[in-house]
């Protein structure tokens, strides 16, 4: 009984997942062709490119099908002003933890470990054989460098943002009628003491 | 010449005994609904006193009615509150709305305690709880928290008006032996140049046109609240239930079925006239537009007299229909205002011409006590200024903008009329004594009769001239179905038409 609701709540939560990667991901462009990914070949990975792969792990490069950039969900180092994404793992030392098959495996979602957030996203816009070689040479080359947290500068941002908001709109506003009759029984009784 | 017809009415407030009947008439019909527990579109206030809500008088913080603008030429009309740009900015933060206390926080008692409390050693008592949230609250003001000069060196002592009048006539007003104080019941004026319509954003406010009533649509209302700051009367009302906003609607559904309003009809003192008035609309601009003391007698020109001929013609020619006419020709409301200029209009200068009337409260009768021994009633009191106990100052700022001939004039003829007829039925004073009151009011015996006649003892007929209404038949005049051969077809509310 237990393990079959437990069962259920599973098949929910990936439902609710599903659902959820379907909004994000059907907000944005609608893929041109689908193609089918390809792995990158040895030869290919030989061939890596890092300096290119930080620009597309950042978004500063497109990838070819469109797809989003890793940074959206993945921290890797001290990239990026405030870090990147704090929903997938962060990925500094992940070219250590796993073969580069598994890499490259996640990357298209032909492997033997797939990813349930990326494939859906990744199916639509596949990433070519040179991208995922780019990417795996930056990871490769990102080993080691120190892991940042930077979220309490979001958390500063925000609450700097929402003050300064709040301040300048109390400074806008500042004549706006308060209270009558308070203040006035107040000066009153002040008055008559 | 534009005519128009407008529901006038005229408050006596020398009648006036301050009972609030007609507040609670009017709660019961409208305001017992959630949202609306602190709504008085009715209210009685006790004057000097800061109103409610607290010191709505003040609108250098509430921002209320019109300005002219300052300059010698051609000075133009403007909202107080703000310009076209300035409503949008302030859309979503109006900034000079009443709070919930300066109206006060409706409550009532939790009576369930009375017969629920356990078996103890002490009474159990009903609390007063919130009727906003329904939680217990300490009672700090009410609608009319200072009636009858209650609290007065808190609140009469900051009306707005005295801090217009000198330290000598504020201490007359409260000193013993000559306090004076009167009530003062407020409704919807119907203004002919209604504030709250103009700062509508959602166009949601109109005036009707048949009668002149001020209504909000409630299918239109945003609830952006404009229209509670611009009222200069503050009386329109935000119902938090709903979201949109409500006023005063002169009972309209009973005016249609040829009955006064529920507050006319309720009114104890019997202080309440209604009648029409027709006025050229023509002339509104320029009535709006004159210096303060000026105000009330440019609304008066407005007034047209329903019996000229001409008047008539142009009546005719704008629509008005005939049994309008007639009833605006046996208006109370036109006498008061036009014909004896007894009654007027309750703070002219917020330039809305307002088209509720005040006839000013009169002293009661004061005599003095003869050398024989005998009760003799005063006859000289408004020989001078300085010596009336009446503080003619304060009235003037309340109903004439500061125009002390406009109420010195209506005085005059109240107490020639009060002189007039003590010399017929009472007797202690001469004929010479009421002949010369008479004159000094510059009016005629058959003047001061007809006033007496419509004060103290008149039906609820005179009172009470409803003009006919005839929505059903005036809808079916306009649509005669004949017209409508081979066209395209019937429409209730919106005749339909061919192409665009």
């Amino acid at each position: 009984m237990i393990n079959s609701s437990i069962q259920i709540n599973k098949q929910i939560f990936r439902l609710a997942l599903g659902a959820l990667m379907f909004l994000v991901v059907g907000c944005g462009a609608i893929p041109k062709d689908r193609q089918t990914a390809n792995p990158a070949s040895i030869k290919e990975i030989a061939e890596g490119d890092a300096v290119n792969g930080q620009k597309l792990f950042m978004g500063y490069a497109h990838f070819e099908n469109e797809g989003p950039p890793c940074m959206g969900c993945h921290s890797v180092g001290d990239n990026g002003l405030l870090g990147g994404g704090a929903l997938g793992p962060n990925l500094t030392n992940t070219a250590v933890e796993k073969t580069d098959d598994d890499i490259i495996g996640l990357l298209s979602n032909t492997g033997i470990v797939i990813s349930p957030v990326m494939r859906p996203i990744y199916t639509d816009f596949p990433l070519t054989p040179k991208e995922q070689a780019d990417l795996l040479a930056f990871m490769k080359a990102s080993v080691g460098e120190p892991e940042v947290d930077k979220e309490f500068w979001i958390y500063g941002i925000s609450f700097a943002g929402v003050l300064g908001a709040a301040l300048a709109l109390g400074f806008v506003y500042r004549n706006r009628l308060r209270s009558v009759r308070r203040i006035l029984v107040r000066e009153a009784e002040k008055e008559l003491q | 010449m534009k005519v128009r017809s407008q529901v006038s009415m005229v408050f006596h407030l020398d009648k006036c005994i301050g009972c609030h009947t007609c507040s609670i008439a009017c709660k019961n019909i409208w305001t017992d609904r959630p949202g609306a527990e602190y709504m008085w579109w009715n209210n009685v206030e006790t004057k000097p006193g800061v109103g409610f809500p607290t010191q709505w008088e003040d609108q250098d913080k509430y921002h209320g009615g019109w300005e002219l603008e300052d300059k010698p030429k051609n000075p133009q009309l403007k909202l107080k509150l703000q310009n076209r740009l300035q409503t949008l900015g302030n859309l979503f933060s109006n900034p000079a709305m009443p709070t919930m206390d300066d109206y006060y926080e409706p409550w009532t008692y939790n009576y369930g305690d009375l017969f629920n409390a356990p078996l103890g050693e002490d009474q159990p008592t009903a609390r007063p709880i919130s009727r906003v949230d329904g939680k217990p609250i300490e009672i700090e003001s009410g609608p009319n928290w200072d009636d009858d000069l209650g609290g007065s060196n808190i609140y009469a002592m900051n009306d707005p008006l005295l801090q217009n009048m000198s330290e000598d006539e504020k201490l007359r007003l409260f000193s013993i032996e000559q306090l004076f104080y009167f009530y003062m019941p407020r409704i919807c004026n119907h203004c002919l140049n209604a504030a709250c319509v103009a700062a509508c954003p959602s166009g949601a406010i109109y005036k009707r046109a048949e009668d002149g009533v001020v209504l909000i649509n409630q299918d239109k209302c945003r609830g952006w609240r404009m229209c509670v700051s611009a009222c200069p009367y503050k009386k329109t009302y935000y119902n938090w239930s709903t979201g949109k906003s409500e006023k005063c609607i002169l009972c309209y559904p009973r005016l249609e079925t040829g009955q006064p309003p529920a507050c006319f009809h309720s009114c104890v003192g019997r202080i309440r006239y209604l009648g029409a008035l027709l006025y050229d609309a023509d002339q509104i601009p320029d009535a709006t537009r004159v210096p303060d003391d000026q105000l009330v007698q440019r609304q008066r020109e407005m007034i047209l007299n329903p019996h000229d001929p001409e008047v008539i013609a142009a009546a005719k020619a704008s629509g008005v229909p005939d049994r309008v006419i007639v009833a605006a020709q046996n208006s109370p409301v036109y006498r008061y205002v036009k014909e004896w200029e007894l009654a007027l209009p309750l703070h002219p200068e917020y330039r809305t011409l307002p088209m509720l009337f005040y006839v000013p409260p009169l002293l009661p009768v004061i005599n003095s006590t003869q050398e024989n021994g005998t009760q003799r009633v005063e006859t000289e009191l408004f020989t001078s200024l300085d010596k009336a106990r009446m503080p003619v100052r304060y009235m003037s700022l309340t109903l004439a903008a500061g125009n002390d001939e406009e109420v010195l004039k209506s005085y005059r003829k109240m107490i020639a009329v009060r002189i007039f007829k003590r010399h017929e039925t009472v007797g202690d004073v001469t004929a010479e004594e009421a002949a010369a009151a008479l004159a000094e009011a510059n009016m005629t015996a058959e003047e001061a009769e007809a006033i007496y006649r419509l004060t103290s003892i008149p039906t609820y007929q005179e009172r009470f001239v409803i003009p006919p209404y005839s929505r059903e038949g005036d809808i079916e005049e306009i649509y005669d179905p004949q017209q409508r051969k081979a066209e395209a077809g019937f429409g209730r509310q919106q005749a339909p038409q061919r192409g665009l």
